[in-house]
């Protein structure tokens, strides 16, 4: 059933139906196609490896986990295998589906394909703290998580303005860009004179940081990412509804009693919050949040239901793939994820959107 | 003469005599210390620096009074119970006591201690293959003759292969590139038992978790204290090693040896009067500031807790940063801040530079070579690229009658903690007092503390410039 007819309970035709139908099956088809090529990969990125395990050994470890014993494989083979093969693995999946779908939602409810988390300056005011710890040796907590805590607490600074200028005036969803944007500038260009003035040494860590790199990624962050994706899907779930009619329009919107502000602020703390997390771990891995939308959108359109499982599966299928090129390309030298995602999803989505002209994109 | 007089004088003059000294030591600079740390390796349970038949003596006299009930006894016994845990297993015992002879035998299996960063560690002494991150590590491994255990090494240690290890030694070595940001893949195909950490930041818990099968181990080699050697977690490092990998008596002699050129310095240091002291500004040859770069406007100075900052001290030199003041700081940093030129290069007589010393570092921890660093080292006797970066530091406007040392980045990267480059200074800033320390021989003899046979600094290799 459409949008209008769901909402203004509209008449549809037997051919509107199996149109619907038809559009429908293909978003399905997509996203199962998608999901199916990133559980591929996946299968395929944990068996990457300069030892002689097999991928025999990999998958039989994998079985292991869940059914312990089944397989008499070295204890040395499971541990390289479920320490440093799989961490990265799943951190390429889920964090690839947390900033996809951080990117879809802000993208729909500010009605504009460049906003993203990283628009809004989640990834500016994060790589800021961490450089804050890593450059200036300046950290809320002491300790191994300095450097992840920091980057979390800064990364929430742009929702919490968002929320705090929201909170005294209705803002419009142009403003509300308008804003992380400047934050983005704002934490961008403090970052550079903290990094002008710093040790050479710490300013290269930093900026390795702001990149965004899966190779320190440690099976017990995984839970934490983890429940984050369950909890920003079942949050996007929650909002999808009102999400969806927000698309016609902020007036039809408030008259179909959905409250736009609130729905407005909800989406986007929700997306700078789940971003923020993953963003801590893994650092401020880039174009994600803006590649895994469009493309989506290219082949499921805007339909919110659709778009969010679409995103997050796509998000997810983009980062695995460069985590390969990033671990593979220049072996044994392992390149920083963030710099390889950029490179190869800009072209796809280039070719994409030249293909698709006619394809509205916002 | 009355003998009351005579006893009472008698009295009095040892007293004064002892009051003196009191007196004299206090004075003085305490130089004559041995090594004075509690060494943080369990089983030391009488809180000196080592372990000994004497640790496991008190933890058994500790077992006892605590068994009889006898506080008093307990009381008495200055031992330190959470060092005489030898095992790390939550009591104290005759276990401990077994441990600790066990170690001074040279036959325990296991070795508990705190690691540089204060972590409780367990780590097997059945060492067959190391990996080392950096030069520091790599030189205290050879210092230590534990050369032909040595199997990976990071890039720029591997770049030094030529002068660390033997031709038959280098077959054995694998290049660990970039451990910054390392390949688990490519160190754990290495099968190493011992893995020593540059840092205790990057990547600490990453490697702690994915080099599997190894004892990962930060020493603290990256903190060294010259105003405080004894003590220093450089000490502790250079002393744990010495228990992990037998090599005890080694650690202990190298550590002293080292101590005691500092005593020597520090002594002649203190003799000369403050307003003798040259001053000296400890910074870099680098991009982005000033010596390299003319646009640049920016001079990092190293502060006194930095090795390359208090060798100026062990030098009988004036660190410039005493005389700066903390508003004249661009940026401020754990070891080092920065400057801009004006603050050194001005008319304010309080702030009188005599000598410069250009840190370089041209093989980075990250597996970078920096390219504007000219070629210099322990496998360098080329010197055009160093005379041709000479004349760049020294083409400066400001630069008047300074006097410019470049000086190679192993004097605070290796495993000398700056002593070395102090004596290498003092040669140059005061010449007439510091003509009984022989730098050159110094690094010889550090070379051969490193197993090295058949080298001389002075004319295999190129570490600072101009030469001394």
């Amino acid at each position: 059933m459409s949008l209008s007819a769901r909402v203004f309970g509209e008449k549809e035709s037997d051919a509107d139906r199996e149109s619907i139908r038809k559009g429908n099956a293909r978003k399905i088809v997509y996203i199962l196609i998608v999901s199916v090529g990133v559980f591929l990969l996946a299968a395929y990125s944990i068996t990457i490896s300069s030892t002689t395990i097999t991928p025999l050994e990999v998958y039989e470890t994998l079985f292991n986990q869940i059914f312990p014993g089944t397989f008499d494989i070295p204890s040395k083979t499971q541990e390289i295998i479920m320490k440093v093969y799989a961490p990265r693995v799943l951190m390429a999946v889920i964090v690839g589906s947390i900033l996809a779908i951080g990117g879809c939602l802000v993208s729909t409810i500010l009605k504009n394909p460049l906003a993203t988390p990283y628009t809004l300056g989640v990834s500016s005011s994060a790589a800021f703290g961490a450089g804050m710890s890593i450059v200036l040796g300046i950290t809320a907590v002491a300790g191994q998580w300095g450097t992840m805590i920091n980057a979390f607490i800064f990364s929430l600074i742009p929702a919490g303005v968002i929320l705090m200028a929201t909170s005294r005036r209705n803002m419009m969803a142009t403003t509300m860009i308008l804003v992380g944007v400047s934050m983005s500038y704002l934490f961008s260009s403090a970052n550079t004179i903290m990094q002008y003035f710093g040790d050479a040494e710490a300013v290269k860590q930093a900026l390795f940081w702001a990149v965004g790199d899966l190779n320190d990624a440690t099976l017990g962050q995984v839970p934490y990412v983890l429940v984050t994706l369950i909890f920003t899907t079942l949050g996007a779930l929650f909002l999808t509804k009102d999400i969806d009619v927000m698309r016609m329009g902020d007036d039809t919107a408030t008259a179909l009693g959905v409250n736009v502000k609130r729905t407005r602020l909800a989406v986007i703390l929700l997306a700078c919050l789940s971003t923020a997390i993953a963003v801590s771990f893994v650092g401020a891995i880039g174009f994600i949040c803006l590649l895994a939308p469009q493309i989506s959108r290219i082949f499921v359109g805007g339909n919110i239901r659709y778009l969010i499982p679409a995103s997050a599966a796509t998000g997810a299928l983009l980062l695995t793939i460069a985590d390969i090129i990033a671990k593979d390309l220049v072996n044994p030298i392992i390149l920083p994820v963030g710099a390889i995602t950029a490179l190869v999803g800009a072209p796809i989505l280039i070719y994409l959107l030249l293909r698709n002209r006619d394809t509205v994109v916002s | 003469m009355n003998s009351k007089v005579v006893a009472l004088a008698v009295v009095v003059i040892l007293i004064a005599a002892g009051a003196g000294i009191v007196v004299y030591n206090g004075l003085k600079h305490d130089t004559d210390k041995t090594i004075d740390v509690n060494l943080e390796t369990f089983g030391n349970a009488d809180k000196d620096d080592r372990i000994s038949e004497n640790d496991a003596v008190m933890i058994e006299k500790y077992i006892a009074a605590v068994e009889a009930g006898d506080s008093e006894a307990i009381s008495e016994i200055d031992i330190s119970t959470t060092f005489a845990d030898a095992n790390l297993d939550g009591s104290i015992n005759t276990e401990d006591a077994a441990q600790v002879r066990a170690i001074v035998a040279g036959t325990a299996d296991n070795i508990w201690m705190l690691d540089g960063v204060g972590n409780e560690r367990k780590i097997s002494t059945d060492i067959s293959r190391i990996g080392c991150e950096y030069f520091s590590n790599t030189e205290l491994c050879l210092i230590l003759g534990q050369a032909d255990k040595i199997v990976a090494v990071d890039n720029a240690p591997y770049l030094y292969s030529d002068f660390y290890f033997t031709e038959s030694q280098q077959s054995n070595i694998t290049n660990m590139f970039n451990c910054n940001k390392p390949d688990y893949d490519l160190i754990n195909t290495l099968n190493l038992d011992t893995y020593l950490l540059f840092s205790g930041s990057a990547s600490y818990e990453a490697k702690q978790e994915k080099i599997i099968d190894c004892d990962v181990i930060y020493l603290g080699l990256y903190n060294p204290d010259l105003t405080n050697t004894e003590k220093s977690s450089f000490v502790q490092g250079v002393l744990k090693a010495g228990y992990i990998f037998g090599a005890v008596d080694r650690a202990e002699d190298y550590i002293n040896w080292l101590i005691d050129y500092r005593d020597e310095m520090l002594d002649i240091a203190d003799s000369i009067d403050d307003s003798d002291k040259p001053v000296v500004c400890m910074s870099n040859y680098t991009s982005g500031q000033y010596f390299m770069d003319d646009d640049s406007n920016l001079i990092s100075v190293y502060r006194t807790n930095d090795p390359l900052g208090q060798a100026v001290t062990l030098a009988g030199g004036t660190n410039v940063i005493e005389l700066l003041s903390d508003s004249s700081f661009v940026t401020s940093g754990s070891y080092a801040v920065k400057v801009q030129i004006d603050s050194i290069f001005n008319d304010d007589e309080s702030v009188e530079v005599d000598y410069f010393f250009l840190h370089m570092v041209k093989y980075t921890y990250g597996a970078t070579v920096n390219s504007g660093v000219p070629d210099h080292g322990y496998l360098t006797t080329d010197d055009s690229e160093m005379a041709a970066a000479y004349a760049i530091a020294t083409d400066h406007s400001l630069i008047t009658d300074e006097k410019i040392s470049l000086i190679a980045g192993d004097f605070r990267n290796g495993c000398t903690g700056g002593v070395l480059l102090a004596a290498y200074m003092g040669s140059v800033i005061n010449a007439e007092a510091y003509s009984d320390i022989d730098p050159i021989a110094m690094h010889n003899e550090y070379v051969k503390w490193l197993g090295i046979e058949d080298y001389d600094v002075s004319e295999d290799g190129l570490l600072i410039y101009p030469s001394v």
